[in-house]
């Protein structure tokens, strides 16, 4: 019963045309609310608005999935009879999978250089992480906390000292308000702030600061923390045995291939300001005594490690230049490649077979009149 | 009168006087006789560097410039070049020519000019053009409104905020382009008195006329007479004229810097940047070529005005020369003659005109069923398809791109796949239908396109990361293909249901039904195919495949409209008639992909959308649901129980099957 439900043309229908009505909506609701709320209210979620009872794009996309999978063993016995059909359905069916492997496992994140500038660390735009240091020297180990993983009243515990922290407020995108006239007792702001001021979010994530303030416990005389994600420095905690340890709230970095920015250059079309090119030389750290120069240029990424790096910005207004790149690891990226090719082919098949089909019939018609 | 007092009168006489038609000038005595059309080639091909950084010929550069003042791309008879070159050449000879264009009438109010104009003794209370000798009373307040406009963001100004603004830019735009020469006139009165000055500024009794070049060139020797002056009380009489003369050439250039004619090259190979002739004669006086370059603009100005075409020609030539070798890396430079040409040819425009021919024949062959016309569409059919193709040709050569670099280009890459395909049906079936269909559809578009024209320069420069790439180039080509291949279904769709209503017979409905789905089908494979690749171009660019762009929504729209179609007739959830409407709507899916999604302003592809567009846009649309309401309350009527058994209210007599 399920499965033929599942397996129903009807249901292809349905969902065919409920995720038109969710691309319009989707694409309107982008006008006031930016791209990325759209996203999370009607593509990504299973349900609108993640709590509506109408299906958001990812049970739409979900159930479409099962109804491809399971019309296979409906309806395709002979679908040796229609290779078009069947190898456009299995591009599709790779196609979602492979939407859905890059949105579960896909990595974007960023490296922002200033030339003459290296680093091993691309940062999220999105995520954010409590991290402690036992040092703050250059090279160093850290722990980390992802905030989207924490909750109120959650415990954090660091392997490398004794110091546990617990949740007590979260703020998704605030400011902090500074002390009056004295510093609270117990309380540590690397900012000097004494509480928080949520602010509505943004409809631009990257934009949103998070704010977190953590009980303490296992410290001397510390016994809160208020980390905000503007904090310049982490705030510097002394633990029961003397030793120091520093905590603080920034975006969640991820280890990449270490790389120095060489030279930026950008260039406009004449007499505008139209960009013409603008290109980032890097040199590569890929072991000992191993080092390669690259240019990352509009539509030449680097490709390393399982990263892939884009230029994706720059601000020349400095005196010393500044190159961004968009960084993305994503193991899946080429199904849905794959899956393309294998779709239109069958598309094109299937409807040259049907058309054939059709044209030999009305000629049998017409031979027969 | 002082010498000196009568130089600082001058001052403010010789600067206006490039600037209203009330005073007395001496740029516009000269004869003027038609100039030849060698003459007129020879400038059409002129470098110019236009504002979005492309160098194109003066030919295209004074289209855009009509355009932008006008919304036109001539003026009456004369060419956007002959309007451009009688502005330069005759600054005050075009005051009354109605070409600004004021879309809004509340700003000719707020200016307290009248919202009718007398053309030659007539009023014309509907033009929304007027001249600069009928808008200048109101400059005053007109440029009062633009600077209080200027100071509100330009997303929060209000229409004729706005329009204020743009009218204001347009007037300063035509002004300075009548001064681009104005500093090779003499200076009207003025009158050297002091032995000193004059023998400062070589002048004889046998000078004639002093140019203001001519103060320029000699303002070296000005200040040398004032060196030793200490203060003012004790300026000799020389020293005051001296004086005089120097603040005037000061104010004069301060004027005359970086008019927007952008002619000449400041340094080879170099900088990239253009200069206009008055800045290449005064700002880098070390680099000969260049000044040399600007004298022969200057002589070209004067050639021009004596009618001297043969040496008009020759110095454009040399101009051009100049140009092309100092910008030899920019490969648009050596190809200006070519543009100008493709220009000339106005291959899109004839085009338009045949497929119009074709579109009767067919018509003609549809409605009558007669095979001689039939055949005889097919002549203008194949030259305007030659045209269009030979005029794409030309675009793809002369910008070393795909044909689809912007809205201008897929409507006329739209319409040549839409013809293409219509042949191919006409080839497969031979009833006319082909043909009809296909006239049809490239002379919509061809329409469209010469409206999007307005927007600006056709071949404009693209962003870095629109520049070059496989994936972005196939990706656009496919999905331009799957908009023809759905559009085109979409219009089989509305004969599909035309036919239905006329009670055509059986066999018709059938085949034009087969038709509508080969092309629907071919249109939902370019169309998944160009998707996607758009999703492969982003994951190539900027690593990520999918973002839900309201364009790439807007492609996707197509995708899952047509599958569903598709879907439901395979089911039997719809029937002929519902494959019918369903293709007819893909048509809407397809308009709204195409023009809709640029309404929104957001994401990666919102390029130039226009209110005409904009209006364009919506009427389809009800039209188009009109349409199918109405075909569907007709169609019910006609197929329902209360007629069933009688003959057809609708149709009194079929027609005669015409396929």
């Amino acid at each position: 019963m399920i499965f033929r439900f599942l397996s129903s043309i009807k249901l292809t229908v349905v969902c065919l045309l409920w995720l038109t009505v969710l691309v319009i909506w989707g694409t309107i609701y982008q006008v006031d609310h930016g791209i990325y709320k759209a996203q999370d209210f009607f593509f990504n979620p299973l349900f609108l608005f993640k709590f509506t009872p109408l299906p958001g794009g990812m049970l739409v996309l979900g159930l479409l999935f099962l109804n491809l999978l399971t019309s296979f063993f409906v309806h395709y016995q002979a679908g040796w009879r229609m290779p078009g059909l069947m190898l456009t359905h299995i591009g599709l069916i790779m196609l979602l999978l492979g939407g859905f492997f890059t949105r579960i496992s896909g990595i974007e994140a960023r490296v922002r250089l200033l030339e003459g500038q290296g680093t091993n660390m691309a940062f999220s735009l999105t995520e954010w992480e409590i991290y402690q240091v036992t040092e703050l020297t250059q090279y160093r180990e850290v722990e980390a906390a992802y905030v989207h993983e924490i909750g109120k009243r959650d415990r954090i515990a660091f392997e490398d000292s004794g110091i546990q922290l617990t949740v007590r407020e979260l703020q998704k995108n605030a400011t902090g308000l500074p002390a009056q006239d004295q510093r609270v007792p117990g309380l540590v702001s690397p900012s000097g702030f004494a509480a928080l001021q949520p602010l509505k979010k943004d409809k631009e994530p990257f934009k949103n600061i998070p704010g977190v303030r953590l009980q303490v416990d296992g410290a001397k005389e510390v016994q809160e923390l208020l980390l905000w994600g503007g904090d310049a420095l982490p705030a510097k905690v002394e633990q029961e045995d003397g030793t120091m340890v520093y905590i603080g709230l920034r975006r969640r970095r991820y280890e990449i291939p270490f790389m120095r920015l060489l030279e930026f250059e950008h260039t406009y079309y004449p007499g505008s300001r139209v960009p013409k090119d603008f290109r980032s030389r890097v040199e590569l750290e890929l072991g000992e005594d191993r080092q390669r120069s690259v240019d990352i240029y509009m539509n030449h990424p680097l490709r390393l490690n399982g990263w892939t790096f884009f230029q994706h910005s720059f601000n020349a207004e400095q005196e010393t230049e500044m190159s961004e790149f968009a960084a993305t690891r994503n193991f899946g990226r080429l199904i849905p490649y794959w899956a393309t090719g294998i779709t239109s082919l069958g598309l094109a098949m299937h409807f040259l077979q049907v058309q054939w089909m059709q044209l030999q019939r009305m000629k049998k018609k017409e031979a027969s009149a | 009168m002082k010498p000196a007092l009568s130089v600082l009168i001058l001052i403010l006489g010789f600067v206006g006087c490039s600037r209203g038609p009330d005073s007395e000038t001496a740029i516009d005595s000269s004869p003027e006789t038609p100039p030849p059309a060698s003459a007129l080639k020879s400038v059409a091909e002129l470098p110019v560097l236009h504002g979005g950084g492309r160098v194109m010929p003066l030919d295209t550069f004074s289209r855009l410039v009509l355009l932008q003042i006008s919304g036109r791309r001539s003026y009456g008879e004369e060419s956007a070049l002959e309007w451009m070159m009688q502005v330069l050449m005759y600054p005050d000879r075009g005051l009354d020519d109605v070409i600004f264009l004021v879309e809004h009438p509340d700003v000719l109010s707020d200016m307290n000019v009248p919202i009718t104009q007398e053309v030659e003794g007539k009023a014309k209370p509907s033009t929304r053009r007027f001249s600069y000798n009928h808008l200048r009373p109101g400059l005053g307040e007109l440029q009062l409104l633009a600077g209080r406009a200027r100071n509100i963001p330009e997303d929060q100004r209000g229409l004729v905020e706005k329009e204020a603004v743009r009218l204001f830019e347009n007037i300063m735009l035509y002004d300075q382009f009548r001064q681009t020469f104005a500093f090779t006139q003499s200076v009207p009165g003025i009158e050297i008195k002091t032995p000193e000055v004059r023998e400062a500024l070589e002048l004889t009794d046998e000078s004639g006329p002093i140019r203001f070049l001519h103060l320029r060139e000699h303002t070296p020797q000005l200040i040398h007479l004032v060196e030793d002056a200490t203060d003012s009380e004790s300026l000799t009489e020389a020293q005051t004229e001296a004086f005089a003369v120097a603040r005037l050439v000061r104010q004069a250039e301060s004027h005359w810097a970086e008019l927007p004619l952008p002619l000449l090259p400041e340094a080879p190979h170099g900088t990239d940047h253009f200069l206009a002739p008055y800045d290449a004669l005064t700002k880098t006086m070390q680099d000969q070529d260049l000044v040399n370059a600007g004298r022969r603009s200057l002589e070209l100005f004067e050639a021009w005005r004596a009618g001297n075409w043969q040496e008009v020609e020759t110095l454009a030539g040399d101009i051009t020369a100049f140009t092309r070798a100092r910008m030899d890396h920019l490969r648009e430079t050596a190809l200006t003659g070519f543009e100008a040409r493709f220009n000339r040819a106005n291959y899109f425009g004839r085009a338009k005109v045949f497929y119009l021919f074709a579109f009767f024949l067919a018509l003609g062959s549809v409605v009558s069923g007669s095979d001689l016309w039939r055949k005889m569409a097919w002549v203008p059919l194949a030259f305007g398809l030659l045209l269009h193709v030979v005029g794409l040709g030309w675009r793809i050569y002369l910008t070393a791109r795909p044909p689809v670099t912007n809205l201008y280009g897929t409507f006329l890459f739209v319409s040549l796949v839409c013809v293409l395909l219509a042949i191919l049906v006409e080839v497969l079936v031979k009833n006319g239908l082909g043909l009809f269909v296909g006239s049809l559809i490239a002379v919509m578009f061809i329409f469209l396109a010469e409206r999007y024209i307005a927007t600006g320069d056709t071949m404009g420069k693209v962003v870095a990361v629109l520049a070059s790439n496989f994936w972005l180039s196939t990706h656009v080509l496919a999905v331009t293909t799957g908009y023809a291949g759905v559009w085109i279904a979409g219009v089989f769709g509305h004969i599909w249901l035309i036919f239905k209503l006329l009670g055509k017979d059986k066999d018709t409905l059938k085949l034009v039904q087969l038709i509508m789905e080969g092309l629907l089908g071919f249109g939902l494979t370019f169309a998944f195919l160009g998707t996607m690749l758009g999703g492969v171009w982003a994951d190539q660019s900027w690593g990520r495949f999918w973002g839900w762009d309201p364009k790439e929504n807007g492609a996707l729209l197509i995708v899952l409209w047509t599958a569903a179609v598709y879907h439901a007739r395979v089911g039997g959830l719809i029937k002929e008639k519902g494959m019918a409407m369903g293709a007819v709507a893909g048509c809407i899916t397809v308009m709204v992909a195409w023009l809709g999604v640029n309404l929104l302003s957001v994401g990666l592809h919102s390029y130039g959308f226009t209110d005409t567009m904009l209006n364009l846009f919506v009427g389809y649309i009800a039209v188009e649901l009109a349409f199918m309401a109405v075909m569907g309350v007709l169609l019910y009527l006609k197929e329902s129980v209360f007629l069933s058994g009688s003959k057809d209210p609708l149709v009194s007599e079929p027609p005669k099957p015409a396929l």
